[in-house]
């Protein structure tokens, strides 16, 4: 199933993702501490309003996903030795994460779009 | 005959004596699928928020300004419990430990610091930085 090519471009992702998340995970820790000091909800719209915030919340969702895929799926394939079991949680991950991911750059476009079109 | 018998396979979790430098590997894993749960909370925290008071917001009439109270949103009366924010805390250790420790291992991976003394020290590194950087942040939030 995994041969040699897809274990390197595994670890390739892996890698270049972690460098990533390095700098947006910073930016994270700001923006959920912005959003904890918030007393409504259109406070933590305002954050998404402008297009920085929503671009790099869009690319930190994207990234961590697949992070964490790429993570969890190490991870499967060194403890769970089933093949059955393997198959099932290998397939609810990618499921999830990819619902996740849809769902929620999706989210993110449609409160900017409309905040965009009928700003408070 | 042979076949039943259970052997321990590859990463050997209780077979080797535990290390400072194993442990700190294991962490890092077991860090990251809290991280994961975490932040997939969150996330459909924000998505939840953004369909409830997104749609509310379109009912209302433009330009009215209505502030719509977070007390009464589910997670944030979770988060501003005693327990809720000890969780909070807590679960942000991860964050920064995985942050570390990641780094570590991006170096690792680039070659240095493979000598027993220099894995051990570099160990030690993240746990203190992490540690600092944690109650830093904390420190500086509470505050």
């Amino acid at each position: 199933m995994s041969n040699s090519k897809s274990a390197s471009n595994h670890y390739i992702a892996q890698r270049l993702t972690a460098v990533l998340l390095i700098p947006i995970s910073i930016w994270f820790i700001v923006f959920i501490f912005k959003i904890s000091q918030a007393d409504s909800a259109m406070e933590v719209f305002r954050y998404i309003k402008s297009p920085f915030n929503t671009i790099t919340a869009m690319i930190f969702i994207i990234t961590f996903l697949y992070h964490g895929f790429l993570g969890i799926k190490e991870i499967v394939t060194d403890y769970v030795h089933c093949p059955t079991q393997k198959k099932i949680i290998m397939s609810s991950l990618v499921l999830f994460t990819f619902v996740s991911c849809v769902a929620g750059v999706f989210s993110i476009a449609y409160i900017y779009i409309k905040l965009r079109l009928f700003p408070f | 005959m042979s076949n039943k018998v259970q052997r321990p396979v590859s990463p050997h979790l209780t077979v080797y004596k535990m290390q400072m430098t194993s442990l700190l590997s294991i962490l890092h894993r077991v860090s990251g699928i809290f991280l994961f749960i975490g932040l997939s909370i969150l996330l459909w925290w924000l998505i939840y928020c953004i369909h409830n008071y997104g749609y509310s917001y379109i009912k209302m009439i433009y330009p009215m300004r209505v502030a719509i109270d977070l007390k009464d949103d589910f997670i944030f009366s979770i988060f501003r419990t005693c327990v809720g924010k000890c969780i909070l805390i807590l679960w942000s250790y991860c964050l920064f430990y995985h942050m570390f420790a990641g780094i570590r291992h991006l170096v690792l991976d680039m070659g240095f610091g493979f000598k027993i003394k220099q894995a051990y020290l570099s160990g030690w590194a993240v746990i203190i930085f992490s540690m600092l950087v944690w109650l830093a942040v904390w420190i500086a939030l509470l505050i």
